[in-house]
């Protein structure tokens, strides 16, 4: 077993074809693990993730991530339940916050107890415990359990959070913590601050993620990353408490989302910048970057869609030229 | 035979589908057979049922897609309450994609909530919301979505691919206010847990005052029949095992069934065996006349004769309901080998010539 992992993200817009290929693909060019997004708008995870799971055998499949808002507890339980069954236990599944539910009307406030009635009741059910639960958010009776056999009584959790209240409550019972859109080595180091009980040193392993850009030409990656990770960039640059980031970008950024100039939303993204939020550059300059992250005490690193300038070419690029060059540069 | 065969005049086998409905509650290797199965037997439609607790349908169902290349595949049926309609909405994009646009989406009150203490007390908004919000992502429409339970803002566009803009649409219930919905917006209407030919006209009446108001032909939408379903040579055996089998949900589909009266004593006498979870006790309450109404249950040539009555009053689909004998595959064997071919040859021959010329243009 490796003390670390590489993995792939996908965000769901491509066709179920489409998916196979990838997932035949990253198993076969030695990634550990493929997650796909729950991302608002885009395709349910737990259905691409069934298409990747009848035609791969070893590589682990995750969920990264539900949000508890749109799915009740029980639905999350039986498609982990059926998906778990389905891979032979290669499953795992994630738990954010969630971004962007204001465009559904949904009232976040509050997120910590929705995620921790999820975990409380998703546990309970796919261990069989009969013993209900209530919860400020989601409630179960007694007695009610499910009507199937999950494949194994517990499926590992990944939380995703860059906040420190969630990350303590993912010290208590995830697997795995992952700061979703970051390419920071430093970030690890926080991260375990957040969730690592200080006298014991034990918490939940560390991934980083990010968009990812890989091609020959350093330039063209540089500007394709920009324009893929604007969105997210949006959403979590604010949170790394490593960097500081220009209020009045970050603002003009926002205008120019809104009315879908990603490209130029992502234009304004500093260089040194971008570089904390994304793989972007040459095979030697990701492979180099995710070796640090992995260097500075991350399990795992993910490299998040595009890929590249387009999507087969960047993952071919990451199994053939990334992913040998990271097992090297940690060899070494 | 006689008396419904004489009736079944108007309906022909070219009018109707022979559907099955599962639970979900098998692996997934066992979804791929079953659809496998169909197709070879020639049934038409498959649903999986999305009751609490059960196996979410739609991963059944990407395994069936898979398995499959012409039964249409539905969820029967979605509820308004576990899954926000967003989910709804990407979910059957995508099932859709997988299965070359064979799937269709049910939409019902759901049973059982209460054991999620949710609140259903806004069911109706809350189908209508659903419908309404899968409908305008599905269609990429912009503007949004307003609605008393669920809402969309103008800038939540569908980012993934979409292979038909509208998927046809089946509302589950017995309930009139629900079926006037459906009878103004929906392709089917699903009555559960119901065998009863006589639900039918009822149904129609029901869904009339929709159709009325959205100016669509008296006959839509169509109307589905499911019910457990356990046929087997031996007659008693099957009604057995019906008894256990539909006892859960017996209380809820008697007192929703306006045309037949069951007697209260039985319901009262079989509550304390439902609490204790002994389904096989209260299943044995059941009397032989209502089991007719709730379930198809028999040998072949009863379970022929049952079928032959629904769709001569009019309904467009069977589902017959898992467990579908005494182990399932035996249970479609039997369907597929003895019962399926009987219904053709019955609705075959009963063809009526004007509807002979019809077919031959």
């Amino acid at each position: 077993m490796t003390r670390y992992e590489v993995g792939i993200g996908l965000a769901g817009a491509l066709t179920p074809g489409e998916y196979r290929e990838i997932a035949v693909v990253a198993e076969r060019g030695g990634f550990d693990a493929i997650t796909v997004f729950g991302d608002l708008m885009f395709q349910p995870p737990a259905l691409v993730l069934h298409t990747m799971a009848e035609v791969t055998a070893t590589v682990r499949l995750g969920i990264a991530a539900y949000s508890p808002w749109t799915q009740h507890p029980i639905e999350i339980a039986g498609q982990i339940a059926y998906l778990d069954r389905m891979s032979r236990g290669r499953l795992f599944y994630g738990l954010v916050r969630g971004a962007w539910l204001d465009q559904l009307g949904i009232d976040q406030s509050r997120s910590l107890s929705a995620i921790r009635d999820t975990v409380e009741i998703v546990s309970r059910l796919l261990r069989g415990d009969a013993g209900g639960y209530e919860g400020p958010v989601y409630s179960l009776e007694p007695r009610t359990t499910l009507r199937y056999e999950p494949w194994r009584p517990v499926v590992p959790l990944l939380i995703g959070t860059w906040s420190k209240a969630l990350a303590h409550y993912a010290s208590a019972v995830a697997d795995e913590i992952q700061a979703g859109g970051s390419a920071n080595p430093e970030m690890v180091g926080h991260l375990r601050q957040l969730s690592h009980d200080e006298a014991t040193g034990r918490g939940p392993k560390i991934c980083l993620n990010a968009v990812t850009v890989v091609d020959e030409d350093h330039d063209a990656a540089i500007r394709a990353a920009r324009a893929a990770s604007a969105l997210y960039f949006e959403v979590v640059a604010r949170l790394d408490p490593t960097i500081d980031v220009d209020e009045e970008l970050m603002i003009e950024m926002r205008r120019l989302l809104d009315v879908g100039e990603d490209q130029r939303a992502g234009a304004l993204i500093p260089e040194r910048i971008l570089d904390k939020f994304a793989f972007a550059g040459t095979p030697a300059e990701v492979a180099q970057r995710a070796a640090r992250i992995i260097d500075a005490g991350a399990h795992r690193v993910e490299f998040d869609t595009p890929f590249g300038l387009d999507t087969d070419m960047g993952l071919r690029l990451l199994t053939t030229e990334v992913v040998p060059r990271v097992h090297a540069l940690l060899r070494g | 035979m006689t008396s419904t065969s004489l009736e079944v005049s108007a309906v022909s086998a070219a009018d109707v589908e022979f559907g099955v409905r599962l639970g979900g509650t098998l692996p997934p290797s066992e979804y791929a057979r079953f659809a496998e199965h169909l197709e070879v037997h020639g049934f038409h439609a498959a649903t999986v049922s999305g009751d609490l607790m059960m196996q979410p349908p739609a991963l059944p169902l990407a395994t069936m897609a898979a398995a499959s290349g012409r039964l249409r595949l539905g969820v029967g049926c979605y509820t308004p309450w576990t899954l926000h309609p967003v989910e709804i909405a990407r979910q059957l994009a995508y099932l859709d994609h997988l299965s070359d646009g064979r799937i269709f989406m049910g939409v019902a009150r759901g049973a059982r909530m209460t054991q999620l203490r949710i609140d259903q007390s806004n069911a109706l908004s809350a189908i209508e919301d659903c419908v309404n919000v899968v409908r305008t992502l599905l269609a990429q429409a912009d503007g949004g979505y307003r609605g008393r339970v669920y809402r969309l803002a103008p800038n939540a566009v569908a980012q993934y691919p979409i292979r038909r803009a509208a998927i046809p649409l089946m509302i589950g219930t017995w309930s009139p206010v629900l079926a006037a919905y459906a009878g103004e917006h929906a392709d089917e209407i699903q009555l559960c847990c119901c065998a009863n030919a006589d639900m039918v006209a009822v149904m129609r009446e029901y869904a009339i005052v929709g159709s009325k108001r959205a100016g669509r032909p008296a006959d839509e939408p169509r109307i589905v029949l499911a019910a457990v379903t356990v046929v087997d040579d031996h007659a008693d055996v099957a009604r057995s095992r019906a008894r256990t089998e539909v006892a859960r949900s017996f209380h809820e589909a008697a007192s929703l069934d306006s045309t037949f009266e069951t007697d209260p004593e039985v319901l009262t006498r079989m509550a304390p065996f439902l609490l204790a979870g002994d389904y096989e006790s209260a299943g044995r309450l059941i009397p032989d006349d209502a089991l007719a109404r709730f379930t198809f249950s028999g040998n072949a040539d009863q379970i022929v004769e049952q079928a032959m009555g629904v769709y001569a009053a009019g309904a467009a689909r069977i589902e017959f309901g898992a467990p579908f004998g005494t182990t399932p595959h035996r249970g479609i064997e039997l369907l597929g080998r003895r019962v399926l071919p009987a219904l053709r040859a019955v609705l075959g021959e009963q063809l009526s010539p004007v509807r002979q010329v019809e077919r031959s243009r």
